[in-house]
């Protein structure tokens, strides 16, 4: 129940001391060790229950690297660097798969731009109502 | 999330990216936790190989994840502007 309503710890506090009042409930000495072990392990019983709710393929790394490719037209020596990112994705539990792309540089500010996008989202969603 | 250097990237198997869609998303509530209020970033990205064959892949990143991405590309395009 602690865990499923995520409880900050004044709710918690409730919680437990309601529990002792209870006919069959806890006693006060194990509100106190249910207590001090949500307090010391919330975060970490949190992100397993949201790992558990998440079952696409998550970002577990990115790899990346920029080549300087050159080629010769006539007498000119061209230059056109190449961004190489490798991003490895996998669902809980299952073993990872790769996938390689290539970028040049216009195709790394689309993206760059896309992503500003995003995090513009972000904050739009995270200022207090 | 690694950064430049610590793998190489697979030289054989380059496909390009002709599209990035993404959503902000929150999930509220799961039969596992009732109380999730865990936002995330949804991505599709359309790829072609080689051959021209064209696939979707989708992923989803925390909001750490996400800045993390983020700056990762901030720091190619600041690399791949001085190359």
């Amino acid at each position: 129940s602690i865990a499923s309503a995520d409880m900050d710890f004044n709710q918690l506090e409730a919680f437990l001391t309601a529990q002792t009042k209870k006919q069959g409930g806890i006693t006060s000495d194990q509100a106190a060790v249910i207590s001090k072990f949500w307090k010391s392990h919330k975060t970490k019983i949190r992100e397993s229950l949201v790992n558990q709710s998440c079952w696409e393929s998550g970002l577990r790394g990115l790899s990346w690297r920029v080549d300087g490719k050159s080629q010769s037209r006539h007498s000119a020596q061209i230059h056109t660097p190449v961004a190489l990112v490798e991003l490895e994705f996998g669902k809980r539990g299952q073993e990872s798969e790769f996938l390689c792309l290539e970028f040049d540089e216009v195709k790394v500010n689309q993206i760059l731009k896309k992503l500003s996008e995003v995090e513009e989202s972000i904050n739009a969603l995270m200022q207090p109502a | 999330m690694e950064g430049p250097g610590s793998r190489e990237p697979m030289l054989d198997a380059k496909s390009e990216l002709i599209d990035l869609q993404w959503k902000l998303g929150m999930a509220v509530s799961s039969d596992s936790c009732r109380s999730l209020k865990y936002p995330y970033v949804a991505v599709m990205l359309k790829v072609a190989d080689h051959s021209g064959h064209v696939k979707n892949k989708s992923f989803e990143m925390t909001i750490p994840q996400f800045q993390n991405f983020y700056r990762q590309f901030k720091e190619i395009a600041a690399v791949i502007e001085t190359v």
